[in-house]
Order: C-alpha cells, then sequence, then structure tokens
C-alpha cells in the first residue's frame, strides 16, 4: 500500500462523523499473479464513504446504506478492480474483526465480488499502529488472513507485524541505537539483491551483519579470476571451479547468519519475476542504464523500493582517469530515475549503439565499498526511521578521486516535482485495452 | 503519449485484435499470433510494438516473444527483456526515415524478416 493512501485513509476514518461511531471508506486493489510467497494484493486507491451514506444504528459503530455499497460496486464493475471494507479501532496494538464485523461486512464483501469477480475483495481493520486484513482471492470461497501488510514510503512500514521491543538481542547491542523495533523491522523485511558481483557482494555482506534474514538473490554468472579483486566472499577456489555467484553470496549470509532463509535466482531477475515481486526493497548492482530501466519499472510496478548504485570509470587525454558513481533510492511515487534525469534518451541511445555489449567495465573494491555502504546505510534509515529525515528520493553523487559522497546537484532543483511516468492505475499485473 | 486517432484506426484495420498498455511512460501496442512474413519460422508470433524511442534506446522497436529464425541473419542483441510483465526478445534494426506514421514504422521493421 503506498504511504500517500495510508494517510489519507487514517485522516478520513479518524475525522468525527456527525452521529456514528466510526468511519468507513473503501481501498481498491489489484491482485498480482501468484508467486511462490503467495499472492500479493496491490492498494490503488482509497475512497471514504460520504457523511450522507451513514445509517443510524446504535448497536453498531457504523453501518452504510445501499448507495454506498452500490458505488463500491460500480467502481470494481467498471475497472475489474478488488475492494476491501476499511475501518479502524480507535486502540493501539494488534487489532481484529468483531463478530460484527464477521456477521455483517464478510457477507458485504461477498456480494460486492460478484461484481469483480476476477479482483481481491476483502476487509481492512486499522488500529493506530497496526492493522489486520482478510481476503476473498478469486474462485476461493473462505476469507484469509493477510499476513504481511507493507506500506510503502518514508519510511516502510510492516502493520502486520509484532514490532514491540523484544529486548534486543545481545549480537545487536551495538546498533541499538536504530530504535527498539528495529532488530524486528529488519528481520522481517525480505531484501532482493539483483546482481552479486564487485557492488552486490558487498551489500550482501552489510545486510547480514545488520540482521536482515530473508534474502532474494539474482545472478546468473559465476566467479571468473578477474572478479576477484572485488568480489566479496570470492575465493580463487571459487574461481578455478566457477562457483555461481549466488552460491558465493549465500555462504558469505550463512556464516553470519546460519538460519538465514535464501531464495537463490541463479538466473536473470527477468527469467525469475515472481521472486522479484515478493520483496520489499531490491538493490540493483547491474551493469546497463537499460538494465537498470528495466528493474526500475519491475519494482515500481508492484510497489517496491529500489536502491541503485553503479560506478563508471572515464578517461580523456593525459588527465588521470576519474571514477565516479551513484546511488539512487527510486521510491514508488516519487521521482523515477528519468524524472532525475539519471536515465536520458541519449544515455540509452548511446548504449544501444554499443549494441548492448559494453565491454568489462573497470571496478574496484573500495569504490564499490563505498557506494554499497551508502546504500545499505539508506536501506536501514528506510526501515528503521533512526534519523527522522529520510523524506524525498536520494541521489548522491561519488566521486572517488576526491573520496566524497554528495546530494547529486540536479535534485535542488526537482524540489516539488512529481513523476508521472508510473501513475497507480499501472501497479500490478498489465491491463490492455483494445485499440 | 497519444498518438493520432487516424493512425491508431488505420492500425486497428489491419489487426483487429491488437491491445494496447503503458508502461513507464511508453505505450505499446500487443499483435498477438502475428503472422510474419513467409519464410520465417515460427510463422506466427506475438509481438510488441514501440513506435516511439524505447527504453533501451532505439528510436522505435519490434518485439517478438521469441527469437525467430529468418531468411536473412539478424542481430537479436536484445534477449528476454522484461515489458509489461513478458519477456521479449529484438534484433537490432534502425531506419532514418522520418515523419511516418505508425504502420508505416511497423512495416520497416518487418522488412528486416523479408528474404
Amino acid at each position: 500500500m503506498p504511504k500517500q493512501i495510508e494517510g489519507e485513509m487514517r485522516n478520513s476514518l479518524m475525522r468525527p462523523h456527525p452521529f456514528a461511531f466510526e468511519r468507513v471508506g473503501f481501498i481498491f486493489t489489484k491482485l498480482s499473479r501468484s508467486n511462490d510467497a503467495g499472492k500479493i494484493i496491490l492498494v490503488t486507491a482509497y475512497e471514504s464513504v460520504p457523511d450522507d451514506d451513514y445509517i443510524k444504528d446504535p448497536s453498531v459503530g457504523a453501518r452504510i446504506n445501499s448507495a454506498a455499497i452500490r458505488r463500491a460496486m460500480q467502481r470494481v464493475l467498471n475497472t475489474g478492480e478488488g475492494a476491501f471494507h476499511v475501518h479502524i479501532h480507535d486502540h493501539d496494538g494488534v487489532t481484529g474483526p468483531s463478530y460484527t464485523d464477521r456477521q455483517e461486512l464478510r457477507p458485504m464483501m461477498q456480494s460486492i465480488r460478484n461484481a469483480s469477480p476476477q479482483g481481491v475483495h476483502g476487509l481492512l481493520i486499522l488500529s493506530r499502529d497496526a492493522a489486520y486484513a482478510e481476503a476473498l482471492i478469486p474462485k476461493t470461497s473462505q476469507f484469509r488472513t493477510v499476513e504481511k501488510i507493507s506500506v510503502v514510503g518514508f519510511p516502510i512500514g510492516f502493520l502486520t507485524s509484532d514490532h514491540k521491543s523484544s529486548g534486543g538481542t545481545h549480537r545487536f547491542t551495538r546498533q541499538s541505537f536504530l530504535g527498539s523495533s528495529a532488530e524486528q523491522k529488519i528481520a522481517y523485511t525480505r531484501v532482493g539483491i539483483v546482481g552479486l558481483g564487485g557492488g552486490g557482494s558487498h551489500i550482501v555482506q552489510q545486510l547480514a551483519h545488520v540482521g536482515f534474514s530473508t534474502f532474494s538473490l539474482f545472478d546468473n554468472d559465476t566467479v571468473e579470476s578477474s572478479n576477484l579483486n572485488r568480489l566479496v566472499g570470492g575465493t580463487q577456489i571459487d574461481a578455478k571451479k566457477g562457483t555461481p555467484k549466488v552460491d558465493v553470496a549465500a555462504r558469505l549470509i550463512k556464516g553470519v547468519n546460519p538460519h538465514a532463509k535464501i531464495d537463490k535466482a541463479k538466473s536473470r531477475w527477468q527469467d525469475a519475476p515472481a521472486r522479484l515481486r515478493a520483496c520489499d526493497i531490491v538493490f540493483g548492482c547491474v551493469d546497463s542504464y537499460a538494465e537498470r530501466r528495466d528493474l526500475e519499472i519491475a519494482t515500481r510496478r508492484y510497489l517496491i523500493p529500489y536502491v541503485d548504485i553503479g560506478l563508471d570509470v572515464h578517461q580523456s587525454g593525459s588527465e588521470p582517469p576519474r571514477m565516479a558513481g551513484q546511488l539512487i533510492l527510486s521510491m514508488p511515487g516519487e521521482l523515477c530515475m528519468s524524472c532525475l534525469g539519471f536515465l536520458t534518451e541519449s544515455k540509452l541511445a548511446r548504449e544501444a549503439e554499443q549494441y548492448g555489449a559494453a565491454g568489462p567495465r573497470p571496478q574496484v573494491v573500495w569504490a564499490n565499498g563505498v557506494l554499497a555502504s551508502s546504500a545499505v546505510g539508506i536501506a536501514i534509515d528506510l526501515i528503521t526511521d533512526w534519523t527522522q529525515s529520510l523524506r524525498g528520493p536520494i541521489y548522491l553523487s561519488y566521486d572517488s578521486n576526491t573520496n566524497s559522497v554528495q546530494t547529486h546537484k540536479r535534485l535542488q532543483y526537482l524540489v516539488g516535482k512529481h513523476c508521472s511516468h508510473f501513475p497507480l492505475s499501472q501497479l500490478g499485473d498489465p491491463t490492455f485495452s483494445r485499440l | 503519449m497519444h498518438f493520432p486517432s487516424d493512425q491508431i484506426e488505420e492500425l486497428k484495420v489491419a489487426f483487429p485484435t491488437a491491445l494496447s498498455a503503458e508502461e513507464g511512460g511508453t505505450v505499446y501496442f500487443l499483435i498477438p499470433k502475428f503472422e510474419l512474413p513467409p519464410g520465417n519460422s515460427p510463422s506466427v508470433v506475438d509481438v510488441l510494438f514501440c513506435p516511439t524511442a524505447d527504453r533501451h534506446g532505439y528510436p522505435s522497436r519490434l518485439f517478438f516473444a521469441q527469437q525467430v529464425q529468418s531468411p536473412k541473419p539478424l542481430n537479436w542483441n536484445t534477449n528476454g527483456v522484461r515489458i509489461l510483465e513478458r519477456n521479449w526478445y529484438a534484433y537490432s534494426w534502425k531506419f532514418t526515415q522520418q515523419g511516418l506514421r505508425i504502420i508505416q514504422i511497423l512495416a520497416l521493421h518487418l522488412k528486416a524478416l523479408q528474404s
């Protein structure tokens, strides 16, 4: 669920009503194709129920009239979306459906489902800091509890997990400043890393140390001796045997956390797209602009924050080589890499002129390390909100010659701009229209 | 991006089953079960047509659901690119003519498949 929609929903539901004790609304959803981790429901919009559509009934918190139900039904009929009835229980912590919710709201949603049987419908019940949801998946008759509710924005939130402090484990005492619930949030986040070479191997190692325990790894490459100048965890034996890079990364993770859950795709991510969809955040450590664009598009489609790092070395004339790179956080709903001016038609065209085979690019371990460390730092801030200041897109420039990382100067000119490339209507599986 | 309605109509007349969808600010036309010129194998394949600058640096592009064995060897330099949640394949093919109608752009891409 986009954070903007969560905010809109909470503000709307917390307004007092002239006579009802609670307020009611509907969120509209798209269902993605299933994957190994289950089904993903993406929230595309929220609509409140107007004041006039409430019925006076002191026996329940709120009762809405048939016009409100018909309106939700009409929308799903027109769009093919699903609908969830939403209301709020005004308390902290875990919440769930009351007897009345079960008895009255489930039949209502089953009825709305008739208008859009291909959509996923259900109930969403919010508390002040958590939520409960149950969904009626197409072609099934039972409501199923939604396992995880992610709110995507600054910061990332998980409404379904118990984030109360468990006191922390000894292993993480030196990072307790991240917050009392940081350990649980980090452990609850599924991270995807695409490209496990110079940049990705650093990222994997740091994520394991900081406490991430669910990984999706993507790389179809094997270790060669020319990788050993930068591949964290890679050994001469790996180069000799041609060990897959995902295996090197998995070995690194398991060395730090033997209980980590690792989903290894010894393939391009394009050949394992369902595994990518299940991630809560994706790190892209890929070589080309086109690959970056493809990965950003795929992550935006499934509301996944994308952290991109890249490094290049340029040399002109007799000047010393210049090594520079970038780090971009592409957050769904915020400016994308095209809006930031990083991905341009001319860059893509120049790359295409080389027929997608630019040859081996210079890479070094220390520069990859700087970018990877910064990327992990941003992810930790995004998940724990420990600085309470990460509230917008990140575009950092790295100059290895001067050992400096700074905010790209272009960002200051983009304040207040909005991205038009990825509207919420394009979330989830693509919708094709007849000409 | 919006295209002139007469050009869309032209495409629709030629390919009544064609569909359109947008991704990342680019409009694509999906033509299911497209019949390729004689001499190509397979002879029928789904194609995805992008009449404007695509996100891989080409001024326009024609993608195929699989690589095609054509009478003339082609440079299939895009393999398994993910667009609209499906993997696509494309050969490198550019032309310099400007101001073409959508259907003319499509025809010029198909020229590569002719013997």
